[in-house]
């Protein structure tokens, strides 16, 4: 409510200014517009680039969502192909594997949410709570390193620790005389390898959002906070991770817009035939069947289903954290 | 102040995007544009201007060459053209192959990988691409008797849309290559038969060929994608298809021979004779396995030989890798992997006008002439190769011009077994055991029923119940599911209608192509 009592509001000044601006000239709506263009030029020139590239790189493919119900065919076009309606949509929900698809993509999502999400920002605190400042500084760059090397030297990485043959740590329990350990092809083990795998990969290279938001408490608070008496957990628990709270919001409803990416590189490396019916997401089925075997239309619609169920988790998240009084994406 | 700069803004984001939106159409149009009239005013007639021809097609050298090369330059002079060549690397070519047919934007001369892609069945339907049939009478070499198979099979209802790119029926496709170094060294002898090649393994891991006194031999390094050729010995059949006596095509994938092809690889399995990684390995993986020297066999073509022979050589130098001609199942009967004598087609839309389509025959006629034929492959005489004692000696500036496999030669393979069974520097006695191999190989007739079908049905259907089938059996090899488990699946298949309607799609275009 806040916030729309502050548009209300300055519309009125602004009137005033600007009547005194424009005065004489014609009160049309485009004629208020140009006027208000002309005033402001510097600062549209400089939105310019950015209108262009979302304009020609998210709104325009837009459009091309229609081959979702279409039977598309490259020859004929997005506009001569013939259309067939939910037919798509239709084969992919009563498709055997669908919920198949939907259990894995939602497991390992909120396997991230559970135990990535949380990592950084605890990470984040414990880095903060380091006294020595280039002990900090080296830890922090240590830690960016692996968010810099791709999918498949962190899938090479994990064969050379854990395949049987090769693996290092197989190769350590087999000279202390213990049974080999098979990870790498356990249906039990997989979802819990790639969480594993995602935070080693980016918990530190997601640490600098919430360091900045730290960097930028009044160390006054933490003075008083001392003066009151609070000792190390209770500075952390009042001052710091309440400055980091609207931070952790944003990034939390953002993240359940994604709730049905699980990232399709990771995966794809990762999946092998034992584990085959916990690995296939959303994202490798997009692959093996839309772009293997050239369906567009069928990918784009399952592409399409995912956008919608990523918009209701955005909404929704948004309306529940607004009620509850937290910080919100608009 | 924040929200006071966002309310007028918001229609003139309408406006600005409007225009916006108008001006990038316009600009693409323009694009559009140029580039066709620089691409048309190529097509001169012989003699004249050099005409330009951009190709697409498939790669599978490390290092790519360009226009700078002096082989594609006198390529280019020889044929008075102006080349502008897209390499695909072989790892994203289906793809590429795939979004570039999607998106309608095709180059002159368009490469795919397999005629029974869906999205270019769908296209040849639709005329996208000029029927050859009218020109190719003019093109003698064209016409050579080598080739006239490969022209026949790929006729489309009875049309050559396609140009077929050349490459030998056998020598080629997975199939074991063997340590004969380590056989010597036990003493056994080549092995026939599944049961002989089977007790070979056996031997490589438990009596030590390699001589060091550690059982770190790896028998076989394989992956199960690897292994599916054992299907195909137990089945007697090439390809995923079966002729009946009926002249019906059925399913191998649920067959009982399969399923006892399942069981014999369960059982090397189970006996140790895979590596450990054997399910999640990739391709690559298995490949620096056996470069490693610590594996007695292989799957691969006959030039690797030496491709891979050599480098097992460096680590191991008294290591022989020799291909198998052929094994025999326990009915007797024969098996050695063969092919189609092509691999891949190039075709030219309908864009292209009638002249340049002309110009890209004859450019082709000159690829597969004698003289053209053997220069995309071996270079210049007295450049790239000198002839001694009747045999072509690559000279240093070979490698510097990158001839040999890849790159030119891809795009218009040798006319010659050489093409799958020898490779740049493999000495003569290797050679010479691979020519008779070959030789042997090529007495061997397997049926390939289903080689040049096309169904709608086995597009769409079959890729997801074959990985199903794939995925239950190295379950089943692998000991993480009971063989009742693969057993139901393939009854379910059996009753699947989806899997009814491929085998019917299947054995109606069979019939309509063989039967007629």
């Amino acid at each position: 409510m806040k916030e729309l009592e502050t548009v209300q509001i300055e519309p009125k000044n602004r009137g005033a200014s600007r009547k005194a601006s424009t005065s004489g000239k014609s009160k049309t709506k485009w004629g208020r517009l140009w006027a208000d263009v002309a005033r402001d030029k510097y600062l549209y020139v400089l939105a310019l680039p950015g209108l262009i590239f979302f304009i020609i790189f998210k709104y325009v493919p837009i459009t091309n969502l229609v081959i979702a119900f279409q039977e598309y065919s490259p020859y004929f076009g997005v506009l001569g192909s013939p259309w067939v309606g939910f037919e798509h949509f239709i084969r992919f929900f009563s498709n055997n594997d669908f919920w198949m698809l939907l259990r894995n993509t939602l497991a390992i999502s909120f396997l991230s949410l559970i135990f990535f999400f949380p990592a950084p920002i605890i990470l984040a605190l414990m880095l903060n709570e380091v006294r020595s400042s280039l002990y900090k500084r080296t830890i922090q760059s240590l830690v960016y390193i692996p968010h810099f090397l791709s999918w498949v030297l962190i899938y090479g990485l994990t064969y050379l620790m854990f395949s049987q043959s090769e693996g290092l740590v197989n190769k350590w329990f087999m000279s202390m005389n213990w049974e080999t350990v098979d990870i790498l092809s356990n249906p039990n083990y997989f979802w819990a390898m790639l969480t594993a795998q995602s935070i080693w990969k980016e918990v530190g290279w997601g640490t600098i959002i919430f360091l900045a938001a730290i960097a930028g408490v009044d160390p006054q608070l933490y003075e008083a906070a001392v003066m009151d008496g609070a000792g190390r957990f209770r500075r952390m628990w009042h001052v710091t991770l309440p400055a980091m709270r609207n931070v952790i919001m944003i990034l939390l409803i953002l993240r359940l817009g994604t709730i049905l990416d699980t990232g399709f590189e990771q995966i794809y490396l990762m999946m092998n035939a034992p584990v085959t019916q916990v690995a296939e997401v959303f994202d490798t089925y997009v692959y093996r069947v839309g772009i293997r075997q050239g369906e567009f239309s069928y990918s784009t619609a399952i592409g399409l289903f995912k956008s919608i169920v990523g918009v209701i988790m955005v909404v929704t998240a948004n309306r529940l954290a607004r009620r509850y009084g937290q910080e919100s994406l608009y | 102040m924040k929200t006071m700069k966002l309310k007028p803004g918001k229609s003139l984001v309408k406006t600005a995007s409007l225009l916006i939106l108008a001006s990038s159409l316009l600009l693409s149009a323009c694009g559009g544009g140029s580039g066709g009239t620089a691409s048309g005013s190529g097509g001169g007639k012989d003699g004249g201007e050099p005409t330009s021809i951009t190709i697409q097609t498939l790669n599978y050298a490390t290092e790519f060459i360009d226009n700078t090369n002096p082989l594609w330059k006198e390529l280019e002079k020889r044929t008075n053209t102006k080349l502008n060549i897209t390499w695909l690397s072989p790892s994203t070519a289906e793809e590429k192959i795939n979004v570039m047919l999607a998106s309608g934007d095709l180059p002159e001369v368009t490469f795919v990988e397999s005629m029974q892609n869906p999205q270019l069945q769908k296209m040849l339907k639709q005329g996208v691409f000029w029927d050859l049939t009218p020109f190719l009478k003019d093109y003698p070499n064209l016409n050579r008797e080598e080739l006239k198979e490969m022209w026949e099979i790929t006729k489309v209802d009875g049309k050559n849309m396609v140009i077929p790119r050349y490459y030998p029926s056998y020598g080629g496709g997975v199939f074991p290559m063997i340590r004969k170094d380590w056989l010597d060294a036990l003493g056994l002898e080549t092995p026939k038969t599944l049961d002989e090649f089977y007790n070979v393994l056996k031997a490589f891991k438990e009596k030590d060929p390699n001589g060091n006194g550690q059982a770190d031999e790896i028998p076989y390094a394989a992956n199960p994608g690897a292994l599916a050729y054992i299907y195909n010995i137990f089945n007697e059949t090439q390809g995923g298809w079966k002729l009946e006596p009926d002249n019906t095509l059925s399913p191998i994938i649920t067959s009982d021979a399969s399923r006892e092809a399942m069981l014999w690889i369960k059982k090397a399995y189970d006996d140790g004779l895979f590596p450990k990684d054997f399910a999640i390995m990739k391709f690559s993986q298995v490949m620096d396995t056996m470069r490693s020297a610590k594996a007695g066999v292989g799957g691969m073509s006959m030039n690797h030989a030496w491709v891979t022979g050599q480098p097992v050589k460096e680590v191991d130098p008294k290591a022989d890798l020799m291909p198998l001609a052929y094994l025999e199942n326990a009915n007797g009967v024969k098996y050695t992997p063969s092919g189609s004598p092509y691999y891949g087609v190039y075709l030219i839309p309908k864009k292209v006008p009638e002249a340049k389509v002309k110009k890209i025959l004859e450019f082709f006629d000159y690829g597969y002439s004698v003289e053209g034929n053997e220069m995309l492959t071996y270079g210049l005489e007295g450049v790239h190769y000198k002839v001694e004692n009747g045999k072509k000696v690559a000279t240093p500036q070979a490698a510097i011009d990158k001839t040999g496999d890849g790159n030119l030669n891809n795009m218009i393979h040798l006319v010659s077994d050489d093409m799958a069974i020898s490779a740049v520097g493999m000495p003569d006695e290797v050679y010479q055991r691979n020519v008779e191999i070959v030789t042997e190989r090529k007495t061997v007739k397997v049926p390939n029923p289903s080689a040049e079908l096309y169904s709608e049905a086995y597009n769409k259907y079959y890729p997801e119940i074959s990985k199903k089938v794939e995925d239950m059996r190295v379950m089943v090899i692998t000991g993480k599911e009971p063989i009742e488990a693969y057993d139901q699946l393939i009854e379910t298949i059996k009753n699947d209608p989806k899997m009814a309607e491929i085998t019917e799609e299947m054995t109606k275009a069979y019939q309509e192509k063989y039967l007629k």
